[in-house]
């Protein structure tokens, strides 16, 4: 499906059906990552907002009080509790502690889900600070299962396995991304969160056709998707990367892909938009939602209308 | 070289630019101790003899990606949201 005319159709479907009010999935549901600043906003927007996620990472240890205001938040409207720090896609444990630093959050605000990413973020007593995409072998394979074990054990829910976003082919690699994903999907229990933009810059980095990895992905098994912006970068060498860094509108490319998520699947699904820098102001957001609502319609449409892409 | 050891290797490269200048630059000059790659006794002995092959293989897959790489890092500074 060619970008223009699918923001084409977007905008089209949009104004026609008043954004919101069309007939996505009566239980699709539409939010954001809560940043500070947000709730009161949120509040006010309960038509245009279904759900809302958090960085489990930033509540661990937080002050009483705001986990009974983050409780009391999560009783208003569904909360996804989204992990950072477990580290799941390695061949070493993860740490028992933060496992049940992570229980005791969950089962204080009892969220809807939680998640976490396919990542390692630590080696070696190293805390490497930011998601690291693991070498895609058996080896990682079969520790990231045990890890999704424990997790599940700990928490008493399997999370939604969320794929990460590289500008590094990780070495050592055996096996394409897609292929490490879905082993490991089919070789448990726990539901996938699928990263669109995460799953669109790696397929730009590394020479890889976007449509085609999202089609090799066992879509039936995604819960919960994620949409984002990103920019550029340019190494000295003068070759581009495409980097999420959260800081950008969602562009067309992630909108063609999630018009196809919507085209080949019917079951309900989450959308939250993960914008973390650069934030416009919240309207803008809402827009963008809206936006992001009438793209997987269309897409569902189109499945039903039986339109090929 | 077996998984673990290569996690750890690229949590240093990903982290410590001093060792990741001399990896990917010099990569005989890397003292594996020194560096704390904590590699069991017979991967050291292994690694030591076949480090400059090894290296120098990983060298040619990274060159292009890692020196420029910039690694984004999540804000997870504790800020109050209420």
């Amino acid at each position: 499906m060619e970008g223009a005319a699918t923001g084409a159709a977007v905008d089209a479907v949009a104004a026609a059906a008043g954004g919101r009010e069309m007939a996505h999935s009566a239980s699709d549901r539409f939010g954001l990552l809560l940043r500070p600043g947000f709730v009161r906003e949120m509040r006010r927007n309960l038509d245009r907002i279904e759900i809302i996620q958090i960085i489990a990472d930033d509540w661990l240890g937080a002050p009483a009080p705001w986990l009974v205001a983050l409780r009391a938040l999560a009783h208003e409207i569904p909360l996804h509790v989204h992990g950072i720090g477990l580290g799941l896609a390695s061949v070493c444990a993860i740490e028992q502690r933060r496992c049940d630093e992570l229980a005791r959050l969950i089962g204080g605000i009892r969220p809807d889900k939680w998640s976490e990413h396919l990542a390692f973020v630590r080696a070696g007593g190293i805390e490497i600070g930011h998601l690291a995409a693991p070498p895609r072998t058996a080896a990682t394979i079969e520790g990231s299962l045990r890890n999704i074990e424990r997790a599940r054990v700990c928490i008493g829910a399997a999370p939604e396995l969320e794929n990460v976003a590289t500008l590094i082919d990780p070495p050592g690699s055996e096996l394409t991304e897609t292929e490490f994903l879905a082993s490991i999907l089919g070789s448990c229990d726990a539901p996938m969160l699928l990263d669109l933009h995460n799953l669109y810059c790696n397929a730009i980095n590394f020479g890889v056709d976007p449509m085609s990895a999202l089609c090799e992905l066992p879509l039936e098994r995604v819960s919960t998707l994620h949409v984002a912006g990103g920019r550029k970068v340019r190494g000295p060498s003068g070759a581009e990367r495409m980097l999420d860094d959260h800081a950008h509108p969602v562009p067309p490319e992630v909108h063609e892909l999630l018009y196809e998520f919507g085209r080949r699947t019917q079951h309900p699904i989450d959308v939250i938009l993960e914008r973390e820098a650069r934030i416009p102001p919240f309207d803008v957001l809402l827009d963008e939602l809206d936006g992001l609502r009438a793209t997987l319609a269309l897409g569902r449409r189109d499945a039903l209308l039986g339109v090929a892409s | 070289m077996n998984a673990r050891e290569l996690e750890t290797l690229l949590a240093l490269l990903y982290t410590d630019s001093g060792f990741r200048e001399s990896f990917l630059c010099r990569p005989d000059a890397i003292d594996i101790d020194r560096d704390g790659l904590a590699l069991l006794a017979d991967s050291l002995a292994r690694t030591r003899e076949r480090r400059r092959q090894a290296s120098g293989s990983l060298c040619a897959r990274l060159r292009q990606l890692v020196h420029r790489a910039w690694l984004p890092q999540r804000d997870v500074a504790r800020v109050p949201i209420f």
